[in-house]
């Protein structure tokens, strides 16, 4: 979310809150909004456009690498 | 004869053991009364576990007596971390929750361990849930790093790191999904092994991150790693993780050394070390090309990379672990774990699903990387341990450790004491192998650690005891 505002990142953090079913104190939750920007800003590295012939390669359960560097 | 037993090494303990010039019994007794002396400065143990340990030793002595001697950890003493489920004794993972907690079953390790005669002393202080930090709002305190009681052991087996460096224990189960076993070896001195993904069952142990948790050792020497991983590597038809795959005679090779050996040196993974852990960090590859490995440097994709996938995966599972008990009883949990938790709830399905796509890619790269050398090396921590309270118990730590990246791609990993830095706290590096290689691992270690002379300091613990009350 490269150009959300302090207040959408607010209003998506308490829907996250919300839609998880947990309640942080009040006097936590500025420590709390502050994990929530960084996540988000984190994660964002993970965000590509699919590659939709990648698909059965990479959706399987997690297993042990096996050195074939595939 | 060592005047102390109890400060032998686990192949020392085994071969006077084995040879009858020490018995199980005297061994348990040692150990349970340098437990008694330094563990109320150390906190390592949460409970300990005494009867059992008279039984497992006289069972032990009997045994040996009679010619059945089952192997090296027959008659030795061990901890487990608190996360792992043992029959009849109370496993709390640290945490209120589970304060009354004792399990039917034990753990297939607990198994492993117990059907190799070894000796169970106790349960092990973890960061709750092994996950969290350094907390003082749980029924037990954190542990303490033997080599100055006022700073951080590293976690989240932080009591098994202190047990094994303080000279209690000489073997110590840890968990690794972020580093949970190199960062205590690393801060506290010893040797820990997390093996490759699939290498050691997690049946009866809590899960943190299904898929990135893993089970290994602590010991003062990577041999007794070795000697253990000798015990606890096979494959568990109940551990969906668990791969089917020969295991090799770890002890044998310990012989292998590193001798035209190709060690690839991950330089971007040591950035922003300390200049101490710097130095010993180069002092160690020197030490390894001295031993008659080339090293060369390797670059892998950047660690930012690796904290993402982590980041979205490590949250994602963890809050699923723990949803229920973070919506019905949060105030039961530590505030640094309930928060860390929580952060799970920021993390969205597409995140986790891309992180698992990164995955195998970043995947894919460290084993590109380790078709052209034979190990992988970087520092295992930045910097020598902190004291307790200058560590981060923030919801979330910008910067995941450097141990992270292995447990994203599951190869086996150890970290091994590499000198003393500033204050005499130890310096580690870290070793990486092929997957299923810990063979390789462990040998390149054992050539390291006999060719220096760092298994020769132990923690002065009278002075230290002292210091902390």
């Amino acid at each position: 979310m490269p150009d959300a505002s302090d207040e959408d990142l607010r209003a998506d953090y308490q829907a996250s809150l919300r839609i998880a079913g947990i309640v942080v104190p009040a006097d936590r939750d500025q420590a709390m909004f502050d994990a929530f920007k960084m996540v988000r800003e984190m994660i964002g590295a993970l965000h590509r456009p699919w590659r939709y012939d990648e698909e059965p390669a990479h959706i399987q359960r997690p297993v042990a690498p096996d050195g074939s560097g595939r | 004869m060592s005047a102390d037993p109890a400060s032998l090494t686990l192949a020392g303990a085994a071969r006077a053991l084995k040879a009858g010039t020490l018995s199980p019994v005297e061994l348990l007794e040692a150990t349970i009364e340098r437990v008694r002396r330094w563990d109320p400065a150390l906190n390592a143990f949460v409970l300990l576990s005494e009867a059992r340990a008279r039984a497992d030793a006289e069972r032990a002595h009997r045994d040996i007596a009679a010619g059945k001697w089952r192997g090296p950890l027959h008659g030795v003493p061990y901890g487990l971390k608190d996360i792992i489920d043992t029959e009849g004794i109370r496993t709390t993972c640290h945490s209120r929750l589970l304060i009354d907690n004792v399990p039917a079953r034990d753990a297939h390790v607990a198994t492993l361990l117990r059907d190799a005669g070894g000796v169970l002393m106790g349960k092990l202080a973890t960061h709750e849930f092994a996950t969290g930090g350094p907390a003082f709002d749980l029924p037990f305190p954190p542990a303490r790093n033997p080599w100055d009681p006022a700073r951080f052991t590293g976690g989240s087996s932080s009591g098994s790191g202190a047990a094994v460096a303080s000279g209690m224990l000489p073997l110590a189960l840890g968990t690794d999904t972020g580093g949970s076993i190199r960062l205590p070896a690393a801060y506290c001195g010893v040797a820990g092994i997390k093996p490759t993904y699939g290498r050691v069952s997690r049946r009866g142990v809590a899960p943190l991150s299904f898929s990135l948790d893993h089970i290994g050792p602590l010991c003062w020497t990577v041999e007794d790693c070795a000697l253990s991983m000798g015990v606890l590597a096979g494959f568990d038809v109940a551990d969906p993780g668990s791969a089917d795959l020969p295991v090799p005679d770890y002890a044998a090779a310990l012989d292998f050394g590193v001798s035209g050996k190709t060690i690839g040196y991950v330089r971007a993974f040591s950035e922003g070390a300390s200049d101490d852990m710097a130095a010993g960090i180069e002092a160690a590859l020197a030490e390894l090309s001295r031993l008659g490995a080339r090293i060369v440097e390797v670059k892998l994709p950047a660690m930012s990379l690796f904290q993402a996938a982590f980041r979205a995966i490590c949250s994602a599972e963890g809050f699923a672990v723990h949803a229920h008990d973070l919506r019905s009883r949060p105030h039961l949990y530590a505030r640094v774990t309930r928060e860390r938790l929580m952060v799970g709830a920021f993390v969205t399905g597409e995140d986790y699903v891309q992180g698992q796509r990164l995955r195998r890619e970043l995947t894919a790269a460290v084993d590109g990387a380790l078709r052209d050398v034979d190990l992988l090396a970087s520092a295992a921590i930045l910097t020598p341990a902190p004291r307790l309270e200058d560590v981060d118990t923030s919801p979330l730590r910008r910067a995941a450790p450097i141990t992270v990246p292995f447990n994203i791609t599951g190869h086996p990993a150890l970290s091994l004491c590499c000198g003393y830095g500033q204050g005499g706290l130890p310096l580690a590096l870290q070793l990486v192998g092929r997957p299923f290689d810990e063979a390789r691992v462990l040998g390149a270690g054992h050539a390291y650690e006999r060719a220096t002379r760092w298994r020769e300091r132990r923690p002065v613990l009278a002075a230290s005891a002292a210091a902390a009350r």
